[in-house]
């Protein structure tokens, strides 16, 4: 069956090579036409695309495993984000700074993101060939848990200390939270300069490391199943995988590496907003992803990386474009949200377009 | 014996009826039952309840071509609500007033949702069994486009435009003048507290039994027909790409006139980022009133739409009075999308 | 269930990990170290000294004035230089030991200086901060959880 969908790939026409990669060209194209209107030197992006790889290429990469047992995108990241960003909260509370607060924030956050993934993978083990949609409703879902605990629980049932975290009225938590604690503290533990742009050399590393894992991961037993599983759901539990355990397992460990990956993006950040910064994660480190040519079925480290440089690129230009085409910068915010939500948009019709006609494909092999 | 028989009967009772949307009911019944202790006038609960009712009930409606048509939720009717901002936006550009105004509104959003329905259609015509998810991003995607034009489009009437660089529409506009409250207060009742806007109520309820008179056409069974057995439909000679678009466009346009009634009702028009969440409360209200992800009624639509906000309109004001503590916002959130899990999760829809 | 060896293993890398945290909090703790050359009970205040802490920059200190140091984790060191009252310069170098769980502590100079020998806990004490007032500006009490708020945040 492998070997079958291989030779197929040999055969691809040039149309449809340039189909499937239709979403990194015109990417490539924007960034082409709008680096010189926005007029930013060269060392000022590449210090601004350094920073963006460190900070978000955990979070993409934590979409890999779920993509890799045939799950989709994983909306569902942003239950990790949240179990990240309480974390967070509470190592502030405490008064704990650097690279130690960092470690004991991903270890609370690790059951509880377990915990929310273990939930998730429940749900969508009960919503097998729509994951994508019930992630992302479970995202929502779970948003309104979030705010209960952090507006309501917060400084009333969970002990908050700190005058500087709670509101005036007592309980809940402010809007920010200020992060100087651990502020860079990962980017900055190995200082690297290189062409006028600092390197945050820590995060590559780590980042590294968990590209490592990733791949040694694809090759234990439990990564050969979920790619079974991937493949084909009744030929894997015929082959004796327990499918539904196998599906749970990557939602969990998709939801604890976004949480870890949380972590590393606000401590580049450096302000947590208590209530957004968690919103959107999942949609936009998706979009990254797809933009670096992965489809809903399909997605590898480089992918993740071309992804991030690219999208990124287009974050940084798009309002300077914006006010030097329009006069608007408003209108470069609007069109990367557009083109965030345009991308995603795309890459599923593709990938939905042909699936359907595999199957057709398939059906007619069959009938032959 | 007897008791078994009861305990069987109510079981299969509360099964039809559906175990979140009793929960949810008990919860508005106990919420009308401990109002005047917090101090919350019932009449007034009612009337604000029966207003949010018409301001959303045709939006509502908008869910039920498609999922007829086995085209499943509606998530994509941010694309509708454009189309009926552009219609909006259009009639006061125009200076239009008074009823008339709401009419071309309509008029005018007509072209758009039949195009953009069109298009939309056909995309999903090409993605069947993924219709959800695309639905939700072309929304989303339209919504953050329209943003941009909402921005460049040549608009110059004062009231609508930014007044210090001429163009560009403002964030919120009024539609007083216009068509604000034509429906609400035509033939209202009004008794001290107690108000009920008859003309938005009439206004959905003509819709609705135009809703219910189609779907007894031909054209509207034959849409059923490729809803729930699309081999059977395509056996019998009906297209079902046609009966999908068809589905489509009527979802789109209920959509624009939905949302064309709830600022009839609201007062203003919210572009930009203002569409943007408003499919998932459409969708999770149908949900309650005990719709699925490939069966919806009227009946649905007015039931559905009454519980949601009933709980949307009682929450806040009852908790505030009881506790000094507004987490109605968290229950909204919690409810709606939990509403839209429990659909999507219920096994008899999972073969689909 | 059977107990087997992979169980056990489990729960010693959930201690592991627990110990970690723990650990994590001993040493990434923040605490405030108040400097104080205040009149302490009978013991006048330097004229002038200067304090070190953990071999950084030195703090000077005048008589009746009071300066913070910030510190992570637990055990420090502070050098306290001063000159006597023949002009000849004293430097008393210690080790303190910041109990767990406290914010803010203070170091009693003159008592330090007087009683070099003394025990930590006869001049390092608990401090309690006077309510800091941070004024909320109304940005901040406002809480915001609209949805589309984060879409126009920057990634």
């Amino acid at each position: 069956m492998t070997r079958k969908l291989e030779m197929n790939n040999l055969k691809i026409s040039p149309k449809e090579l340039l189909i499937n990669n239709l979403v990194p060209i015109m990417f490539i194209c924007i960034c082409v036409v709008g680096i010189p209107i926005s007029g930013y030197s060269g060392s000022y992006l590449l210090n601004e695309i350094l920073s963006r790889l460190g900070r978000n290429s955990f979070l993409v990469l934590s979409l890999l495993i779920p993509v890799m047992a045939g799950m989709g995108m994983n909306f569902g990241m942003t239950l990790g984000a949240m179990a990240g960003q309480i974390g967070l909260i509470l190592v502030t509370d405490w008064n704990i700074v650097g690279i130690p607060a960092m470690v004991l924030a991903a270890i609370i956050s690790t059951p509880i993101s377990i915990l929310l993934g273990w939930l998730c993978g429940t749900i969508l083990n009960r919503a097998k060939g729509r994951e994508m949609v019930t992630s992302y409703i479970i995202g929502f879902f779970m948003n309104g848990v979030y705010q209960l605990v952090v507006l309501y629980f917060m400084g009333s049932i969970i002990p908050i200390a700190s005058s500087a975290l709670v509101l005036p009225r007592g309980y809940g938590i402010r809007n920010t939270v200020n992060l100087e604690g651990i502020r860079k503290s990962l980017d900055n533990l190995i200082p690297f300069n290189i062409f006028g742009a600092s390197v945050p050399v820590a995060t590559f590393i780590l980042v590294a490391v968990f590209c490592v894992v990733i791949l040694w991961f694809r090759r234990t037993k439990l990564g050969q199943d979920m790619r079974a599983v991937g493949q084909d759901m009744e030929v894997a539990r015929q082959a004796g995988i327990k499918v539904e355990r196998t599906r749970l397992l990557s939602i969990i460990l998709s939801t604890v590496f976004a949480g870890f990956g949380m972590i590393i993006y606000l401590q580049n950040i450096g302000t947590l907003n208590t209530y957004n910064s968690h919103s959107q994660i999942g949609m936009f480190s998706i979009a990254a992803l797809l933009v670096g040519g992965a489809s809903v079925d399909k997605a590898n480290i480089r992918n993740v990386f071309i992804g991030i440089i690219l999208f990124h690129l287009m974050f940084t230009i798009a309002p300077t474009v914006g006010r030097n085409l329009i006069g608007e910068a408003q209108l470069g915010e609007y069109f990367r949200v557009f083109v965030s939500y345009g991308v995603i948009t795309f890459s599923l019709v593709l990938y939905e377009i042909r699936k359907k006609r595999e199957a057709k494909k398939a059906l007619e092999e069959a009938e032959a | 014996m007897d008791a078994t028989v009861l305990k069987e009967k109510s079981l299969h009772a509360v099964k039809s009826f559906g175990l979140p949307r009793l929960i949810i009911t008990l919860f508005l019944l106990l919420l009308f039952i401990i109002a005047p202790f917090a101090n919350v006038n019932i009449a007034s609960g009612i009337s604000d309840m029966l207003t949010r009712f018409g301001m959303n009930a045709v939006l509502v409606l908008a869910m039920v071509p498609m999922v007829h048509s086995g085209c499943g939720l509606n998530f994509g009717l941010p694309l509708g609500i454009i189309s009926g901002l552009l219609g909006a936006t259009l009639t006061l550009e125009f200076g239009y007033t008074g009823f008339s105004s709401l009419m071309m509104a309509i008029l005018f959003a007509t072209p758009f949702a039949i195009i953009l329905g069109a298009g939309y259609g056909a995309l999903l015509n090409r993605v069947k069994g993924g219709e959800m998810m695309i639905a939700t991003y072309v929304g989303f995607s339209s919504v953050a486009f329209m943003c941009i034009m909402w921005l460049l489009l040549p608009y110059d009437n004062p009231s609508m435009v930014w007044g210090y660089a001429g163009t560009g529409l403002r964030t919120t506009i009024s539609v007083e003048g216009a068509y604000l409250g034509v429906l609400d207060n035509f033939l209202r009742i009004q008794i001290g507290h107690f108000a009920v806007p008859t003309g938005t109520i009439l206004f959905f309820a003509f819709l609705a039994l135009l809703m219910w008179l189609f779907l007894r056409t031909k054209t509207g069974t034959a849409m059923t027909a490729v809803g729930s057995n699309p081999i059977f439909a395509t056996a019998s000679g009906v297209s079902v790409d046609r009966m999908r678009t068809l589905s489509v466009i009527l979802s789109t346009w209920l959509g624009a006139v939905g949302i064309i009634i709830y600022e009839q009702s609201f007062g203003f028009i919210q572009l930009y980022m203002g569409p943007f969440n408003m499919a998932m409360p459409a969708v999770s209200a149908i949900l309650l009133g005990g719709a699925s992800v490939n069966k919806a009624s009227i009946a649905n639509v007015v039931i559905g739409t009454l519980l949601f906000q009933g709980i949307l309109t009682m929450t806040p004001s009852v908790m505030n009075g009881l506790i000094q503590m507004d987490v109605s916002e968290v229950i909204r959130i919690i409810v709606s999308n939990g509403m839209i899990l429990y659909a999507l999760t219920r096994k008899q829809e999972a073969t689909r | 269930m059977k107990i087997g060896r992979s169980f056990y293993i489990r729960i010693a890398a959930i201690i592991l990990v627990i110990l970690l945290g723990v650990w994590m909090f001993f040493i990434g703790k923040q605490h405030t170290i108040l400097l104080d050359n205040n009149r302490y009970e009978e013991i006048r205040a330097l004229d002038e000294v200067a304090v070190s802490v953990d071999g950084g920059e030195d703090i000077d200190l005048y008589s009746r004035m009071r300066d913070q140091a910030i510190v992570t984790g637990q055990g420090h060191t502070i050098s306290v230089t001063y000159t006597d009252s023949s002009w000849e310069e004293h430097t008393i170098v210690r080790d303190i030991d910041i109990p767990l769980g406290e914010n803010m502590m203070i170091i009693y100079l003159p008592y330090l200086v007087e009683n070099p020998d003394s025990p930590q806990e006869e001049w390092l004490q608990h401090f309690e901060s006077q309510a800091v007032t941070v004024s909320p500006s109304s940005s901040d009490s406002a809480v915001v959880t609209d949805d589309s708020a984060g879409l126009m945040m920057d990634f």
